[in-house]
């Protein structure tokens, strides 16, 4: 027998009497493999789905990572070259200021939570991003899947539409579905909401095919479907198949295809939100989880502000500062804020120093997170930065903790293993607690 | 009236503009000998007054822009002894000098890629119908994405056919190019991508097998490439040799040379070596590599290795072994080869060995080794010290007088005719150097020439490297244009980067030039010189793909630019954890009113600034907030502001006078006592002065960073006061929690101006929750007690009063 790597479940010596035990299930029809499958399937973690107190969750990611000087952590007393170039605003929560830049956020405050002691040790936009999107540090054994991924296995479709969406597009390739089966991966819309001619892509028949016609083909792919799967097993098919079924159904429910349609927003709604990529995307956003999506992901603007980072953040916060306060009192004026839980982040934030160039460089150390609706407190702010903004200096939150925390608003237990190739069961988020401090109503 | 508007727009056209943008020379390259027309692309190039070239060779023959200020047509000769390979350039405008461009030489015509009429397309992209071109040309191409490029020449059989391709080297794009030798059946004879001798550029060179037609392609190594992904093609029987022997000399000497790894086998040349670095050329049958193979100059005494020498016992010499400082050269002449020198040293000198072999572009990535010649001890080893390229350097001290051999191998075991090495062993020698460093990431020439408008002045602010050696340094010019006058002072050991003001005269004629600086140890008067390092290709993270190294600095007097800066910094001292502002006045001529962007382009040490300030548009002042940390040093120092503004004629950058700042101890520090609340609950801070220098009336002291719900009222103290209480008002909605970055700022004033303080950082203000309701207790018989009397506290509670108290309670 060759002598295997240490950690692999083969690497165990069986004595003969083992042995012996193990042919015998291999006798009633359990080959070694499925037997030890079996073995890990049975001593996983498992807990039950609980009712989540949020229904769905939006995930507004700013990639390149933002400055938290800038936006949700301005510190008025430090150095000039620490202060950085813009002053402060008032906020609606008494006693905290939020960069001037963020003025229209500032006004809806009281709404949200903004953990100001994220850390995660990761300078790098790739590892930076892994963390913040999966709740784990990245591993060259295996590929996590992100949050949204996660969420979908664990939640499932609601009223017809995709559990897990990205609007646009898949923004990087930790937003996919890991080593769950593709079928968990995210459903690009695959245009901009923002253009004039926004269509979501593949979601009406095409031209000249009726109700007939359709399913005559559908039944048509199924035969073929079939015969396929009797002769070959894959995760590919499997998911395929899962993408037909939810695009079949997706189809035709006139009802979830309408959660696209962002012409139905009166003018007014669409102007609140902004006639921009930022606003666009957020109304989308939330016309998605009204109608019943779990897990809504979009990105907005680029904040690697490396060089000049006055102009900068000028250039890319006003949209996104109109369209996140938008976002979230729209949410909470329907009544659907309660139960959405919105969430702001970047992948790490910026150096506490403005460098030679008038910018900021990668600062994993500490940075901020905007929380809110889905049983998280409104108006906290929870954990501090140094006077410096350069580490954490009171109530440090690791990235698991958010992660277990998102999860448990959801109704899902973060300690509950997933079962990933090779048999390896994995839990969906490895340590963490619950911040019961910023919650509300926990589920 | 129609006809005085054209007058004025095209008077106006052709106006002065600033900031002059040279973006590309057409053609990129001409013969020896020869006259042509060039092309100079780019913005602003309205009223150009000279060339400035940094080699011999080419002379300018007339310069004629274009109307719309967006090209020259440049007519220079190319003399015929002119010196093969990069020309670089600069085209100096009335009102500025333009970023360096190259020019390339060769000993061919040139020859254009065959495109068609509309030039949407080539006309050679498939070996089936290529370009049919004569031997000994330079094809001007390009290599577009997924584009091949065949080109066919007739050859007879034993003729040597050599490609060579300049691409990367003419710095326009990042363009890895390929080139291959094809046979009619479109077998590839040779091929070449990447080489140590050309670094990403290319050659192949083969010996004809049999006449007949014979194809060379040319592309993008990985069909990246794009419409300016331009190179130059060299086509023709001359000789590749791909290393040269020996690879160094002294100054002057003239030695024969072996030019290694030809087609045709070696080839040798007697040539006098330049007094500085410089590249060999070969010629065989009238023709020559079209570029050159790299000697080293030093005067250092050199032995060239004699065979076998390939282990200890035969350590080169046997006898007699030369003494440090000595240099060895060598080839690492086929795998598993390594070399052994012998050399004696004195106990106590610290010498550097140091490898020169990719420097010079050998394929050798070495490994060196040093051990003692009585028993083959080893001592030390080095594999890559020498910044960033795989050559060797060891520092080591000699520990006793004797004989030492010296092992050099290649790390992975190979080798080659053209391994070639030089081993430098010396004594460290001290050096300096200062150069202009890259402005941005992106745009590595910016801010590199020194154009200096009429009657006003523009600082640079270099880099100072120092080896082996910390001293002052003082900054010569020993020639400026005319009207320029230039103002510095000696730079302290401990600093890399100093201010220079150039300041031109208000009738200082408009002209400039290539000038050479110098800086100097005003103790041991080392010298050392001011190079240029022009980047045409960078890479972030990656580095340089190729420069040019010069010690020529361009510098221009220019027309009057619209705006002058005065500079004021207060007659106090910035003390240290303290702040200064500064103000900055624009003097604005005529009507101009646009915003000027100012910053300070040197900061001393310890010293923080905002990256920038801006002037707004029509406004003539702004403040500057200076803040020195802690430990900022302590000393006298003189700063500038520089001014940019981008006006309709481009960008123009002016810099105000030095102005003094002197830099000191704080005149007062204190420290704030931890003090703790309940919401509602007013208390006091109270702060403990500490006087370092004393001060002449009351200064304000402000407690700052207070939470929300809690107020405090600024005090005044003086040069006596022993501590300073803050009474606080706490609201019931006083955010609670540990407030812990409270801190004071101290006013002083000396002469009318504030010296601000900002002391006592840290302090610490905690607003607890209030304490529950005491649970009631049962009612006991109570013996009646005199009356408590009303506690009224003298004096603020100090924290640990307060928690003695609470634990009473």
């Amino acid at each position: 027998m060759n002598n295997p790597c240490p950690g692999n479940p083969f690497s165990n010596d069986f004595s003969r009497r083992g042995f012996l035990h193990v042919g015998l299930l291999g006798g009633l029809g359990l080959s070694l493999p499925q037997f030890l499958s079996m073995e890990a399937k049975a001593q996983q973690k498992q807990y039950k789905t609980r009712d989540g107190v949020a229904k769905s969750v939006i995930q507004i990611f700013l990639p390149g990572g933002m400055a938290h000087q800038e936006s949700w952590d301005p510190k008025p007393y430090a150095p000039t070259e620490y202060r950085g170039p813009f002053g402060t605003i008032n906020t609606s929560i008494k006693g905290i200021k939020f960069s001037q830049n963020l003025k229209h956020t500032a006004k809806i405050a009281d709404k949200m939570t903004i953990i100001r002691s994220m850390a995660h040790g990761e300078a790098a936009h790739e590892r930076g991003t892994h963390n913040m999107f999966t709740g784990y540090k990245p591993s060259p054994a295996l590929q996590y899947p992100a949050m949204g991924s996660v969420v979908a296995h664990e939640l499932g479709p609601n009223n017809n539409l995709p559990p897990y969406v990205c609007v646009p597009s898949v923004p990087n390739e930790f937003a996919n579905s890991g080593y769950l089966s593709s079928a968990f991966g995210p459903f690009a819309i695959g245009s901009e909401p923002s253009r004039g001619d926004f269509k979501v892509r593949d979601l009406n028949m095409p031209g000249g095919v009726d109700d007939t016609r359709f399913n005559r083909r559908r039944s048509l792919l199924e035969t073929v479907d079939h015969h396929f799967r009797t002769i070959e097993e894959s995760d590919a098919l499997d998911s395929m198949d899962a993408f037909y079924q939810h695009a079949y159904k997706l189809i035709s429910s006139q009802k979830a295809r309408e959660a696209f349609n962002l012409k139905a927003e009166p003018e007014a709604v669409q102007n609140r939100y902004g006639m921009n990529t930022p606003g666009q995307r957020m109304l989308l956003a939330r016309r998605l989880v009204e109608a019943g999506t779990r897990f809504v992901s979009l990105t907005a603007g680029g904040w690697d502000h490396h060089d000049n980072i006055k102009n900068g953040i000028q250039g890319q916060m006003p949209p996104v500062d109109q369209a996140i306060a938008a976002l979230i009192s729209d949410l909470d004026e329907r009544g659907l804020l309660d139960s959405t839980l919105v969430m702001v982040t970047s992948e790490f934030g910026r150096t506490p120093k403005i460098n030679g160039t008038g910018g900021r460089d990668h600062w994993p150390r500490v940075f901020s997170v905007g929380l809110a609706g889905g049983g998280i407190q409104r108006g906290l702010v929870h954990g501090s930065s140094d006077a410096l903004g350069g580490e954490p200096e009171e109530d440090m939150v690791g990235i698991q903790d958010l992660a277990t925390t998102v999860y448990n608003q959801l109704g899902i237990t973060g300690d509950k293993e997933l079962m990933a190739p090779g048999d390896r069961p994995i839990e969906i988020v490895d340590g963490g607690r619950v911040l019961d401090e910023i919650l509300v109503k926990k589920a | 009236m129609a006809r005085t508007l054209l007058l004025f727009l095209i008077s106006s056209l052709l106006a002065h503009s600033f900031s002059p943008e040279l973006s590309r020379v057409e053609p990129r390259g001409g013969q020896l000998g020869s006259e042509i027309q060039l092309q100079l692309y780019g913005n602003r190039l309205n009223e150009p007054q000279e060339l400035l070239l940094y080699h011999k060779g080419l002379t300018v023959k007339s310069l004629t822009p274009s109307k719309d200020g967006k090209s020259v047509k440049a007519v220079i000769a190319i003399a015929p002894d002119a010196p093969l390979g990069e020309h670089p350039m600069r085209l100096r405008c009335k009102d500025g000098l333009t970023y360096m461009r190259t020019f390339w030489v060769g000993q061919f015509p040139t020859v254009m890629e065959a495109r068609t009429e509309d030039k949407k397309r080539d006309l050679n992209n498939t070996f089936k119908e290529p370009q049919k071109v004569d031997l000994n040309v330079t094809v001007q191409g390009v290599a577009d994405r997924e584009d091949d490029d065949y080109y066919q020449v007739q050859c007879k059989k034993g003729q040597r056919l050599s490609v060579e391709v300049e691409a990367m080297r003419l710095g326009r794009v990042m363009f890895d190019p390929y080139v291959a030798i094809l046979n009619k059946n479109r077998f590839e004879l040779a091929v070449s991508d990447d080489s140590p001798l050309l670094k990403r550029d290319c050659a192949a060179s083969i010996i004809i097998p049999e006449d007949g037609p014979y194809t060379v392609v040319v592309r993008e190594s990985s069909y990246e490439g794009s419409t300016a992904s331009q190179y130059r093609l060299h086509i023709g029987n001359f000789p590749r040799p791909q290393a040269i022997f020996p690879p160094a000399a002294k100054p002057g000497e003239e030695i024969e040379f072996t030019f290694i790894g030809d087609a045709k086998g070696d080839l040798k040349k007697k040539i006098k070596a330049d007094d500085q670095a410089f590249s060999a050329f070969i010629e065989d049958a009238g023709l020559s590599s079209p570029s050159g193979n790299s000697v080293h100059i030093s005067p250092l005494n050199y032995l060239n290795e004699t065979e076998p020498n390939e282990n200890f016992k035969q350590a080169y010499p046997l006898k007699n072994p030369p003494k440090a400082p000595v240099a060895f050269h060598g080839i690492l002449s086929s795998k598993d080869d390594n070399d052994w020198f012998r050399f004696h040293a004195k106990k106590g000198e610290k010498l550097r060995f140091q490898v020169l072999a990719r420097q010079l572009r050998s394929p050798l990535d070495s490994l060196i080794s040093i051990r003692q010649a009585t028993d083959n001890k080893y001592l030390i080893a080095n594999d890559d010290q020498t910044g960033g390229i795989p050559d060797s350097r060891l520092d080591y001290e000699i520990p006793a007088d004797g004989e030492y051999v010296l092992e050099i191998r290649d790390q992975l075991r190979r080798g080659g005719p053209d391994f070639v090495y030089r081993i430098e062993i010396q004594n460290r020698a001290p050096s300096i150097s200062a150069t202009l460093p890259k402005a941005d990431r992106v745009d590595t020439q910016k801010h590199k020439m020194i154009h200096v408008p009429r009657g006003n002045r523009l600082a640079i602010v270099p880099n100072i490297a120092r080896s082996n050696i910390g001293c002052d340094i003082d900054f010569h010019a020993s020639s400026l244009p005319e009207g320029i006058s230039v103002k510095s002072y000696t730079v302290p050991r401990s600093l890399s980067s100093f201010p220079i003001l150039f300041e031109a005269k208000a009738d200082a004629p408009v002209k400039g030039g290539l000038y050479s600086f110098e800086i100097e140890d005003p103790k041991t008067k080392l010298k050392g010189p001011f190079t240029e390092k022009i980047s045409h290709l960078y890479v972030n993270n990656q580095g340089d793909y190729h420069i040019t190294d010069t010690e020529k600095v361009s510098i221009a007097v220019i027309e009057e630019a619209p705006f002058h800066l005065e500079l004021f910094a207060p007659p106090v001292p910035l003390v240290r954890n303290g702040t200064m502002t500064l103000k900055i006045t624009a003097n604005r001529l005529n009507d101009f009113n646009k915003k000027i962007k100012v910053k300070l382009p040197w900061k001393p040490p310890g010293i923080g600034a905002p990256t920038e300030v801006e002037i707004p548009e029509g406004k003539n002042e702004v403040s500057l907030i200076l803040n020195a940390t802690g430990d900022a040093p302590i000393n006298d120092w003189r700063i500038l502001v520089t001014g940019e503004a981008v006006t309709d004629k481009g960008t123009v950058r002016v810099s105000s006078q030095f102005a003094d700042l002197k830099t000191s101890e704080p005149f007062v520090n204190l420290t704030i006592a931890m003090a703790a609340t309940n919401p509602g609950k007013n208390t006091s801070v109270v702060a403990t002065l500490d006087h370092l220098e004393p001060f002449t009336g009351e200064a304000r002291v402000i407690l700052q960073a207070l939470p929300h719900g809690v107020k405090s009222n600024e005090k005044k103290i003086t040069t006596t006061s022993a501590e300073v209480t803050f009474p606080l008002e706490v609201t019931k909605d006083a955010r609670k929690g540990k407030h812990a970055n409270l801190f004071c700022q101290v006013i002083i004033v000396k002469d009318g101006y504030p010296i601000p303080h900002n002391v006592g950082q840290g302090g610490t203000l905690r607003i607890d929750p209030p304490p529950p309701a005491p649970k009631k207790k049962p009612e006991a018989k109570v013996t009646p007690v005199k009356a408590v009397q009303k506690e009224v506290p003298k004096k603020p509670l100090s924290r640990l009063e307060q928690l003695r108290q609470s634990q009473k309670q």
